[in-house]
């Protein structure tokens, strides 16, 4: 725990020489208050790493990472992890100021024959205990972005859509690859198949969206010219045979 | 910064716009061993249009009634479209990329050509400004060569 120590000596002050000790139990007070206020101010900024490594794991997720996305979980319950070890110090702490506000009120000249009731005892339970304790809900950071997440603005809102396309459209890049000695010929079929699209006018899909029609249909597909029949049969089969021949010369070319 | 050679881009246009006389020239002069580049910059643009169709709604049934439209567009295509196929390749460009286990090269290959003549042909603002989406796509693809 040496940071504690760091922050507790950084944000320390000593009592002036030579003042009254109830002025400088007033002083050990206001020590003891900034440094929880510097241990809270750490926890808000340990919580804002943490929001980072969830933003870090949804955006793995989001590209299929899991592995990247787990990771990236552990780390943020790391930070959750580190945050609350501070819980008990700032609880101790806080059980100084009590004893403090206790001492304060018996350093009167009050003879010392046991414990004498003071007005601390009278208040209700809620004042004379701590207001923390470990455990308890915390104010979550403000709305505002800090400058953690100020950075990160607009990488997810502005392209969510758009970088969901661009990233995950390079793994269907791999998928196709140089394709060998077919690449020439699907680009060829591909433009002969380019120039079949033919959508309808207006665009305009007569069944298209319609419930329970899975099939669509139209009056121009249904009006089926026996000839086109024949020759869609004709070109099936050869494209079967084409299909064919070029498994088996590539069986033998491997074998 | 990798350049796209200037030949794909003209093929990729040649083939969104239409102009099948031109593709089918411009697809003899693509040497074997651009063919991978080739295909990166067809998937780059391909991405552009899939953006460009669904940017306010990527739902699956977005897709779902997008690949019935294309049933109907393609009723002429022979070989015939793969309508199954087609939609794995959309939905992997969309995050479930495990779906292109099951699916050929050649098969997503065609599958983008396909959504890319059915999306430009329906999009004036392709057939009309074709460069400003191959620039997009030019911009894609010098991405994830540079990663």
């Amino acid at each position: 725990m040496g940071w504690v120590r760091y922050v507790l000596r950084a944000k320390g002050t000593a009592p002036p020489p030579g003042s009254l000790p109830v002025a400088s139990i007033e002083n050990f007070i206001a020590a003891v208050r900034s440094n929880i206020e510097a241990l809270k101010q750490a926890q808000t900024v340990i919580d804002a790493a943490g929001q980072q490594a969830s933003e870090l794991s949804t955006a793995f997720q989001s590209i299929g990472a899991e592995r990247m996305a787990s990771g990236s979980t552990e780390l943020k319950q790391g930070t959750e992890q580190a945050r609350g070890s501070a819980d008990p110090i700032i609880a101790a702490l806080e059980d100084l100021i009590a004893q403090a506000e206790q001492l304060k009120t018996s350093t009167g000249p009050t003879p010392r024959l046991g414990r004498q009731p003071t007005p601390l005892d009278a208040a209700p339970k809620n004042l004379r205990e701590p207001t923390a304790q470990v455990g308890d809900q915390r104010q979550a950071p403000d709305e505002a972005p800090g400058p953690f997440r100020q950075e990160l603005t607009g990488h997810d809102e502005d392209d969510k859509t758009k970088s969901k396309f661009r990233r995950a459209s390079r793994a269907v890049a791999r998928n196709i690859g140089d394709l060998q000695d077919q690449a020439k010929d699907a680009t060829d079929v591909a433009i002969q198949t380019r120039g079949m699209v033919d959508p309808p006018p207006g665009n305009t899909y007569s069944t298209v969206g319609v419930s329970n029609t899975p099939q669509v249909t139209s009056p121009a597909a249904r009006e089926t010219d026996p000839s086109d029949v024949v020759s869609t049969a004709i070109v099936m089969t050869a494209v079967a045979a084409e299909v064919f021949a070029r498994r088996v010369r590539r069986r033998k070319a491997r074998e | 910064m990798t350049q796209v050679n200037p030949k794909h881009r003209e093929l990729v246009k040649a083939i969104a716009i239409g102009d099948t006389d031109r593709a089918k020239e411009l697809n003899e002069s693509i040497p074997q061993q651009e063919r991978a580049d080739y295909h990166t910059f067809v998937t780059a643009f391909f991405s552009i249009m899939l953006e460009l169709r669904f940017k306010e709604d990527s739902s699956r049934e977005a897709i779902a009634s997008f690949v019935d439209e294309m049933r109907y567009d393609y009723r002429k295509a022979d070989p015939p479209i793969k309508p199954m196929v087609i939609e794995g390749v959309i939905r992997a460009s969309c995050g479930e990329e495990h779906l292109l286990d099951d699916i050929s090269g050649a098969d997503t290959l065609a599958a983008e050509y396909q959504v890319i003549g059915k999306i430009a042909v329906q999009s004036p603002e392709v057939i009309q400004n074709p460069d400003h989406y191959l620039d997009e796509a030019e911009g894609l693809f010098a991405e994830w060569e540079s990663v």
